[in-house]
């Protein structure tokens, strides 16, 4: 059961808010659920979808690096329901899911290359120790990315890392709202239900 | 000497580097952080515990906070770095003092000052005082 409980989204009529909905159901990352507890104050849930719209789908930095960033967090922050969610664009970009198995052992595998080890370490930095992000840090980054690819990762990382902290407090869990389709689920969470 | 124009934060200074990390960051500031409808002064509480405050009193003070202030900042304290203290316990003390719709601002609230406080500090910025509550 949530702590907060699912704003009831069907019977919702604003176009904008509806749309934002729709696209929770249909394409996932976000899924529904999150979006249903935003619900209750519409100006979150546009202010979610402008972020997400403008700093991860879109932006200046590739989307496949934000998409690995935004499950690392997931993973090092515990968020089982973010971890859980893959992003369809991601996908379209050549990421694979094993491309997310190695993610807490980013600096030591070999599934990832400098850059993408780069942006793991600065999403590290961030949740873990953002007083530690030191010169050698710096470093790494400007040697694969622009100034302005660093600052929307950066602050992207933050958006997420904040988000998901929340929303790990709220027990909230898949196909509980608007459970039209499994898009931007992983292929562990379909297993998982299609075991019921 | 009369105020002519204040200079941006260094945040904003930062964000201004992607238009729309800027545009986007500000639309949030007007419409969650400083709007809304949890009471502004609470909100910047949570931010200086956010931001690890050394002049705020210490949660275990027992008379420096009231009910509905100590809920909201141990909601702060299970969100930012322990999940486990989200409670039936608190939650139930959350229930007491707000509403659904003034949880979900407070929690994306708070969820937003200590995202932005993360990544500043990684880049060496710590905002002052009177930029906490939209850092």
């Amino acid at each position: 059961m949530p702590r907060i409980s699912y704003y009831p989204v069907e019977g919702i009529e604003d176009p904008e808010l509806r749309a934002i909905l729709d696209h929770a159901a249909r394409h996932g990352t976000p899924r529904p659920e999150s979006q249903a507890i935003r619900a209750h104050v519409p100006a979150t849930l546009r202010d979610f979808w402008a972020q997400w719209e403008h700093t991860f789908r879109n932006g200046v930095c590739d989307h496949a690096i934000k998409e690995l960033c935004r499950v690392y967090v997931s993973r090092t922050v515990e968020c089982l329901y973010c971890g859980n969610q893959r992003s369809t664009g991601g996908r379209e970009q050549g990421l694979v899911e094993r491309d997310y198995d190695e993610l807490l052992e980013f600096e030591s595998s070999d599934r990832y290359d400098e850059r993408q080890k780069a942006a793991l370490a600065y999403a590290q930095a961030i949740v873990w120790s953002p007083e530690g992000a030191d010169d050698d840090l710096w470093e790494r980054l400007h040697l694969h990315f622009s100034d302005e690819e660093l600052v929307e990762l950066g602050y992207f990382v933050g958006v997420t890392f904040g988000q998901q902290s929340w929303i790990r407090t709220l027990d909230i869990g898949h196909h509980e709202v608007l459970d039209e389709s499994d898009e931007g689920l992983a292929p562990h969470e379909l297993r998982a239900r299609a075991r019921g | 000497m009369t105020r002519r124009v204040d200079p941006v934060g260094a945040g904003d200074a930062i964000r201004a580097r992607v238009p729309n990390v800027l545009r986007t960051y500000r639309s949030t500031r007007a419409n969650v952080l400083e709007g809304g409808s949890v009471d502004p002064a609470l909100k910047e509480l949570c931010a200086r515990f956010l931001a690890e405050d050394e002049e705020m009193a210490g949660l275990d003070e027992t008379d420096a906070y009231d009910e509905r202030e100590r809920a909201a900042l141990d909601w702060a304290q299970a969100i930012a770095w322990d999940p486990g203290l989200a409670d039936d316990d608190l939650w139930e003390r959350l229930h007491s003092n707000f509403t659904e719709p003034e949880l979900v601002e407070l929690g994306y609230y708070i969820a937003i000052v200590h995202g932005q406080l993360h990544w500043l500090r990684t880049l060496g910025v710590h905002p002052p005082r009177e930029q906490l509550i939209a850092p």
